[in-house]
């Protein structure tokens, strides 16, 4: 019924009244949004952040309590139904009542689902619609059921649950695994999930769409939107939403105002020579960010990592002691409480400066500032359009975004990012297909609950997008994992975990083993953190469990712009007090080790072979088209040119060279680090086979490393086949990384699986001879179940999540077209350089272990004289 | 691949199957076997495969014929945990040997002695040989069990295992025999079983195994 009653009503009624008694005037975008919702219709809303999309789709809710309260019936809004009812008068009356009466009406039940990835977004989300209802005086009620609401008030939803349920993929799903928990669903006219372009290509992407197919099947005629930023593949948000290309064609598409412009300047060093080779502070220039920080106008400066941002912020008081009081450190590890200060500070213009991490990249309500700057790659032209926009919100202004380069190379990068921008080249994200182990997680999930019918469960699951083409061998596979273990199981195991009732349904009995599950639901990978407290009182965040292990009591340490002394660990706790003196180390987390998109290394290497070009024969002329990032970049190119090469477009180019750990050698084909980590097994594989040999591999965004301690024999002809795109994918899996690397993925597969047990944190329990560690089950499964379906989950994520096989394979293509040129060079240089001095390592080896060693061993074995008690067989 | 080791006069070999024998007793010492631990794991609804203990098993078998031990010591964590359907495999094994095991018990031994006892196994806290005492937690450093009494302490519990880096930055990490002072921790017999890397002390010896060979660590 598009048109119809409704039509009209948004325009009309008292939700506009409201609007202007606020002095605002809907975007246009908004008053679309209500009418086709409205209509019963689903659909994808583009809006960025801030932009006023909230209350696109809260608008209709509004309408239908509007309309409700009218008549005091339930709420309708229907698909295929008659419409909200049009607000009459009397609703006006009481909704411009100024003075703020309480409705007396009871809340009206569970209507509006809205999922958002945040738990942080929640807060703020039910802050904003809670004052809109009241200020309209709706019978509405809305709060949040996520992770961080306590238990009591969770208990309380399950008994009535609020007009409106904000939550997260994860708290969604522990509500459907409680008993009767289709109950609650009997109004539900809308569901909305929120900045959808955040969870689509992760495994809370496919959670989500599990759950959307859930709350579809029992409630088939709630209408469903999701809002998203633009992103490269659109067409593929919608698949996965929707869960099909019928359902994605027949919703609709709804645009936001048109984007701000975007302004990109670089921050850049006075003279090139003083600016590192390698590096990911950027803290040699900080003198040239310090006037950027002055009054007046508000500053955010993103950094990559929480470390990096910790060690800003603390250099930025030590330059400038007057900022104290204006300054203010925001990243994940902090606590909600803090983070939320410091949102709420900036706000209200209590403080103006505020150094963040990818902790600030969402947020609904947030003001804009008047400068962002971004240290380091930004690694995605979509990351770095978000940040910027964080400026100059309003449609038709302009955002302006400093680039700070760490190291000089990553002055490449900002051409390319520039470039990007203009082209508004923004990356894509993959939905998930078929995660096996979330799918597992879920029907674990349905059989601690009521259970599950096995053929109805197929039927739904297929109407996802994740999982649409599922067969019914994976599907029995799956269940046979759930119900006997699987078949390398002793035939005689008393393995339970799930049972099959007389009438087939698939339940849990153990309360244990549905407790454990309670407990595990989710897919986001968690070290163990430990809660960083005050002696006195006070939590400030949280830590890496192997960060803190790596002190003693006593000595201090770095933390939410704190110099912290640590007084003891006592049951998942580092309990600390202020410490006086110099300050100690700072926490390196995790993670920040995140690859270039696509995107950027696609523009980058067009700069690389531009310079190439444009440097390679004319050298000592002014090269025209050389913008200022390359006019300040030139003496270090040119250096890369004398002692090495400046490839071109037909070039690829490999270093050469020798240290005292070993010998060297350099690939550049700058594609991004995860390209580089596939390519460099490969290519190690290969060459190990031509003689027993060992290589350990280090990579960044620019290319990568072979070291190995002997010399390797390599010319033109024996790279060319060590490059060849021929039996790619053969030798790949071949490659011992690939083992290193699926075990890795195997970690998060085990968990959210329900394979592995990590133990309930700062928990004591009665279950710990249940914890294991992932790596021995790899090998374990490897051993006895190869074929196992989780294992083979492991190896595809790897293969086209990870080293993204069809990237590599372009690569290969593209270098068989390029000539190679082998050069041998003195020292490092400036390309090679900041991958040499990179430590994170993994190795190849075609040689025996007890062989590496002892020629290890009789290398050092000069220095050292062996105990003469011990005699070798 | 063995390793001959003169350990304060007595002839100790040390073998890459992650046991050791004491010539002069002709005792067959082995640590941490961790069996029933998939079978642990499977009754408690996680899907661990079975096998490792038949591998473990069977390696225990090829030592005993290759050796023909007059006595085999286990230093404790003979079993993961509670009683599953994996220990029937464990009783009919120890039932096709003569009655030759003893078993120093472990934290992971937390039934009541005699269930041990009744699948024919000697049980005993701490197993006193000079000059060696077999026990299953190695003494804390500074207890009155590690006053020198000229004797060695022959454990196992940590399941120790050494980073060893190389030149060309390469780096593995192994299980291995870790002689500190007058202890000498074995590395887990068992197959399903974690590691724990030690920091050895300058003065420590470590014999690393690596796949079938042992070899002792330079300046570990």
């Amino acid at each position: 019924m598009s048109g119809g009653k409704r039509n009209s009503s948004p325009l009309e009624g008292p939700l506009l009244e409201w609007f202007a008694r606020k002095g605002w005037t809907p975007f246009s975008f908004q008053v679309r949004t209500w009418e086709e919702e409205g209509s019963g219709k689903d659909g994808l809303l583009l809006a960025p952040t801030g932009s006023g999309k909230t209350l696109a789709l809260f608008g209709s809710l509004m309408l239908r309590a509007l309309g409700a309260g009218e008549t005091g019936a339930q709420v309708t809004g229907v698909k295929g139904a008659k419409g909200v009812k049009k607000p009459t008068t009397a609703t006006d009356a009481k909704a411009t009542d100024g003075k703020g009466v309480k409705t007396p009406s009871p809340p009206l039940p569970l209507t509006l689902i809205w999922i958002t990835p945040l738990r942080a977004l929640a807060k703020d989300l039910e802050a904003n619609m809670r004052g809109y209802v009241e200020d309209l005086g709706l019978p509405v009620s809305v709060e949040r059921r996520t992770g961080d609401v306590p238990a009591s008030q969770r208990q309380k939803q399950t008994r009535r649950m609020p007009t409106v349920l904000i939550t997260t993929p994860e708290s969604l799903h522990i509500l459907f695994a409680s008993q009767n928990h289709s109950d609650h669903f009997g109004h539900l006219a809308t569901i909305v999930v929120d900045e959808w372009h955040e969870l689509l290509g992760s495994k809370r992407g496919t959670q989500t769409e599990l759950a959307l197919a859930r709350l579809r099947r029992i409630r088939p005629q709630a209408t469903l939107w999701g809002i998203s930023a633009t992103i490269g593949n659109l067409e593929d948000a919608k698949l996965a939403l929707f869960g099909s290309e019928e359902a994605a064609r027949s919703a609709v598409e709804v645009r936001g105002d048109s984007p701000s412009r975007t302004e990109v300047s670089s921050i850049l060093p006075d003279r090139i020579e003083e600016f590192p080779w390698s590096g990911h502070l950027g803290l040699h220039l900080l003198d040239k960010v310090l006037p950027l920080l002055d009054p007046p106008g508000s500053v955010l400066l993103f950094t990559n990592t929480r470390a990096q941002s910790e060690h800003w912020f603390r250099s930025i008081l030590d330059a400038r002691p007057e900022l104290a009081g204006e300054i203010a450190l925001h990243h994940g590890s902090l606590t909600q409480d803090i983070r939320i200060w410091v949102e709420e500070a900036l706000r209200e213009g209590v403080i103006r400066v505020v150094v963040c991490t990818s902790s600030l990249d969402l947020g609904v309500d947030f003001s804009p500032v008047d400068r962002v700057i971004q240290v380091g790659s930004p690694k995605g032209v979509a990351r770095f359009l978000q940040r910027a926009g964080r400026s100059g919100h309003s449609p038709g202004q302009t955002s302006r975004i400093f680039f700070l380069p760490t190291h000089a190379l990553e002055l490449l990068e900002a051409s390319a990012l520039r470039q990007a921008v203009e082209e508004g080249d923004l990356e894509s994200r993959q939905p998930l297909h078929k995660p096996y182990d979330v799918l597992i997680q879920y029907m674990m999930t349905l059989a601690v609950a009521d259970g599950f019918q096995p053929e109805q469960l197929f039927d739904e699951i297929r109407s996802t997008w994740a999982y649409h083409d599922l067969r019914a061998e994976e599907w029995e596979r799956l269940l046979g994992f759930l119900l006997t273990g699987g078949p390398s199981l002793q035939a005689y195991s008393d393995y339970t975990k799930a049972e099959r009732d007389g009438d087939g349904w698939i339940r849990v009995v153990d309360r244990r083993i549905a407790q454990r599950h309670r407990l595990s639901i989710g897919t986001i990978p968690s070290d163990t953190m430990l809660k960083v407290k005050y002696l006195s009182g006070g939590f400030l965040g949280s830590v890496e469990e192997w960060f803190i292990s790596r002190l003693e009591p006593g000595e201090t340490f770095w933390f939410a712009g704190r110099n912290l002394e640590l007084v003891r660990i006592h049951q998942m706790t580092a309990w600390v007090r202020r410490a006086k003196g110099a300050p100690g180390v700072i926490p390196s987390w995790l993670g920040g080790r995140m690859s270039l998109s696509s995107n950027i290394s696609n523009a980058l290497r067009r700069n690389v072979m531009r310079m190439g070009a444009l440097l390679g024969e004319s050298s000592g002329e002014v090269a025209p088209d050389m913008d200022a990032e390359g006019e300040a970049l030139r003496p270090i190119l040119e250096i890369q040119k004398r002692w090495s090469r400046l490839p071109g477009p037909d070039d690829f180019l490999v270093e050469r060279s020798s240290s005292r750990e070993g010998h060297h050698l350099f690939f550049f084909p700058f594609e991004g680090r995860n390209v580089h980590e596939g390519l460099a097994a490969l290519v190690a594989t290969r060459l190990s086979r031509l003689s027993p040999i060992t290589f350990t591999m280090a990579m960044n965004d620019y290319g990568f490393e072979l070291l190995s301690d002997q010399p390797t024999l390599v010319d033109e002809t024996i790279l060319r086949d060590a490059l060849s795109p021929k039996g790619l994918v053969e030798d790949m899996m071949a490659s011992l990384n690939m083992a290193e690397m699926a075990k890795r993925r195997f970690r998060d597969i085990s968990r959210i699986s329900g394979l592995l047990f990590q133990g309930y944190p700062g928990r004591q329990h009665s279950d710990r001879h249940l914890q294991g560690s992932a790596s021995l089950f790899y090998d374990v499964f490897r051993e006895f179940e190869p074929d196992h379906p989780l294992l083979q989950q492991a190896m595809d994520e790897v293969l086209q999540q990870q080293l993204e096989e069809e990237r590599i394979r372009q690569v290969l293509d593209r270098i068989a077209r390029q000539t190679i040129h082998v050069i041998d060079t003195p020292r490092f240089s400036p390309f090679a350089f900041p991958i040499y001095v990179d430590r994170l390592r993994a190795k190849v080896s075609s040689e025996t272990l007890a062989d590496r060693i002892r020629r290890h061993q009789q290398q050092v074995r000069s220095e050292f004289t062996p105990t003469s008690e011990d005699r070798r067989s | 691949m063995r390793y001959e080791l003169d350990l304060f006069g007595e002839h100790i070999t040390l073998l890459a199957e992650r046991a050791l024998f004491w010539h002069r007793h002709r005792w067959l010492v082995a640590g941490d076997l961790h069996l029933g631990k998939a079978g642990h794991f499977q009754r408690r609804g996680i899907a661990l495969p079975s096998g490792s203990q038949e591998k473990t098993l069977a390696r225990l078998d090829a030592l005993i014929k290759t050796f023909h031990p007059e006595r085999v010591i286990f230093l404790g964590d003979l079993f993961h945990s509670a009683r599953n359907r994996e220990w029937e495999d464990v009783r009919e094994w120890l039932s096709r040997h003569p009655p030759l095991f003893t078993l120093v018990m472990g934290n992971h031994e937390i039934l009541p002695e005699r269930i041990y006892t009744e699948m024919g196994l000697d049980c005993v806290t701490v197993l006193e040989q000079e000059p060696f005492v077999f026990r299953h937690e190695p003494p804390l450093v500074g207890s009155a069990a590690t006053e020198r009494d000229g004797r060695v302490h022959i454990c196992g519990h940590l399941h120790p295992s050494i980073r060893i880096a190389m030149a060309g930055r390469q780096r593995v990490t192994l299980p291995c025999f870790h002689l500190s002072g007058d202890v000498l921790t074995l590395p887990a017999f068992g197959d399903l079983t974690g590691r724990h890397r030690i920091q050895p002390q300058a003065a420590d010896r470590v014999y690393a195994i690596a796949d079938s060979s042992i070899i002792q660590i330079q300046n570990p």
